[in-house]
């Protein structure tokens, strides 16, 4: 670093008279590096608003036309997109509607069938209870007939049974009518035990 | 040491008055410069710091603060360029 | 001169002949001249192809080639810069935009373009046009939005109270009609001037270091800096005709409307 500051010094003392008898005859023709000149501020000028002119007139709108109709067609498009969403959420809430209701009416028909079931179900029921009672009925009252004639046979027969063996051991005819009677009553109280 | 002060004492010797001064003023034109990289050197660095923290706390914003960010770095830059421009009007004017 | 090193004259790096015209004539037409009408052609036939008819027809297919690059251009300046600094009221100024954006871009990027190697706006006049241009069309704009009030509403800001007018009043002056165009034209100048500097510095370090005998270990990174200067130039070239751009969106922006 030494070195180099060194060598910068002896070089500046060396040369320095050189380039300031040099620069002091440019010093007229050197130009401060940070002003604009007029020929190029003309030619910049000159460039720029023939671009500026072309470009509004000419090269721009072209452009423009071109992306304001590809947005206009993507707006039309997504607009399109929009409307069909819609229309199938419609349909699709006119379907599960006609969904609903075929539905409901499917339970009412399933409802109605059964109470229909149940109500001929039970008549019938009752029909065959009657129809059974009455069966019943009538074989309680066979029955009871049955027995009464079987009683009544069975007392006649008791009656000239007995009445024929107390004639044989007293050997004397006997009151038939007072004798049944007592048959009857013992074969009743037997069937009552 | 001492042969930098021969080797300055002779350029002061074959000097006049009107080099020192333009000597003196591209050693200062380096100066200039640097005091003038600092401050905006500072500035940019938060600004772009603050910047990023926006964007990332709020990603759907970022567009915005890009924009602000590109616009502050323009202005606080300024101050750079005008510390460059003045140090080639002190170098080479 | 540092071992062998002479950095040319800064005259020597920014200063073309004329290429006809007498010297330190009104028309004399040099390099930067050159590089102006060139970014002017440039941007005309891109566009030009972009907006063929063959291109265009169908509208519905894709954006290729030209048309896509010109249609990401204007789609960025349109979306990224007048929407987001005006809204959508300023896309009328969307001609003058988008001429600033490539004006300026391709100037810029003659930086870095082989037997070029010169930003256009390393030269103040460029700038300076463009910054007085903007100035006299931001002021035109405030003027046909709001008339001569526009001078007092963009000195006088709403809301502040009227003892302190006369301190805001010359600051806003100030800053609006002094500061603004000046700024713009030296922010894109010493942006370009100290971008060409800094290669130009790279590339005498790299030539001087060729000859050097002991200092050719130092070459390569001095090469790859200069490499690495190089696409970083590049993202200045675009950063900078973004900025000066957007900044004039936003200073046609606040003369539309009434700050409030």
């Amino acid at each position: 670093m030494l070195a180099s500051i060194l060598v910068l010094a002896t070089d500046a003392a060396t040369t320095a008279t050189d380039l300031l008898d040099q620069a002091a005859g440019d010093a007229k023709t050197v130009k401060n590096p940070i002003l604009p000149t007029v020929n190029e501020m003309f030619w910049a000028a000159i460039f720029f608003i023939a671009l500026w002119a072309l470009m509004k007139f000419v090269l721009l709108p072209r452009i423009t036309k071109v992306m304001d109709g590809r947005t206009d067609k993507v707006r039309d498009d997504l607009a399109a997109a929009d409307a069909a969403e819609a229309e199938r959420v419609a349909k699709l809430e006119q379907y599960e509607a006609g969904l609903a209701g075929a539905r409901a009416e499917a339970v009412a028909i399933i409802e109605a069938s059964r109470a229909e079931g149940d109500a001929e179900r039970r008549t019938q029921i009752a029909a065959a209870e009657a129809e059974v009672a009455a069966a019943r009925a009538e074989a309680a009252a066979e029955i009871a007939d049955a027995k009464a004639r079987a009683r009544s046979e069975l007392t006649g027969s008791i009656t000239d049974i007995a009445v024929g063996a107390a004639e044989a051991v007293i050997q004397k005819p006997l009151d038939r009518a007072a004798q049944g009677r007592i048959v009857e009553d013992y074969v009743n109280a037997a069937g009552q035990n | 040491m001492s042969i930098l002060a021969q080797a300055t004492t002779a350029a002061e010797a074959a000097l006049t008055a009107a080099d020192q001064k333009s000597i003196s003023a591209a050693g200062y034109a380096g100066l200039a410069y640097g005091l003038a990289t600092l401050g905006p050197g500072i500035g940019i660095g938060y600004l772009v710091g603050q910047s990023v923290q926006a964007m990332a706390r709020q990603p759907e914003a970022a567009g915005m603060v890009r924009t602000t960010m590109f616009l502050g770095i323009a202005f606080t830059e300024a101050l750079a360029l005008i510390g460059f421009v003045v140090f080639i009007l002190l170098k080479f004017v | 001169m540092i071992f062998g090193l002479e950095f040319p004259p800064i005259e020597n790096l920014v200063e073309w002949p004329n290429l006809f015209g007498p010297t330190d004539s009104w028309y004399g037409f040099n390099k930067i001249a050159l590089i102006n009408l060139v970014a002017l052609v440039a941007t005309a036939v891109l566009f030009l192809l972009a907006g063929r008819r063959k291109t265009l027809e169908p509208v519905t297919n894709a954006p290729k080639g030209s048309r896509n690059l010109v249609e990401s251009a204007v789609g960025f300046i349109r979306d990224g810069i007048i929407v987001e600094t005006i809204g959508p009221d300023g896309l009328r100024y969307l001609p003058f935009l988008a001429s600033l954006f490539f004006f300026i871009l391709i100037t810029n990027i003659f930086e870095v373009i082989p037997f070029f190697h010169m930003p256009g706006n390393a030269r103040m006049a460029g700038p300076a046009v463009l910054a007085l241009l903007t100035w006299v069309y931001f002021i035109a704009v405030g003027i046909k939005h709001q008339g001569l009030k526009y001078f007092w509403n963009s000195v006088a800001p709403a809301g502040v109270p009227k003892a302190l007018l006369p301190l805001v009043v010359p600051i806003e002056l100030l800053s609006t009609f002094i500061v603004r165009p000046f700024s713009l034209a030296v922010r894109l100048f010493a942006n370009m001037l100290a971008g060409h500097i800094l290669l130009v510095t790279f590339t005498v370090l790299c030539i001087t270091l060729w000859g050097a005998s002991l200092l050719l270990a130092v070459l390569p990174f001095s090469f790859l800096m200069l490499v690495g200067l190089t696409g970083f130039e590049i993202m200045v070239a675009f950063l900078q005709a973004y900025i000066f751009t957007i900044l004039a969106s936003v200073y046609i922006g606040s003369s539309m409307h009434a700050e409030h």
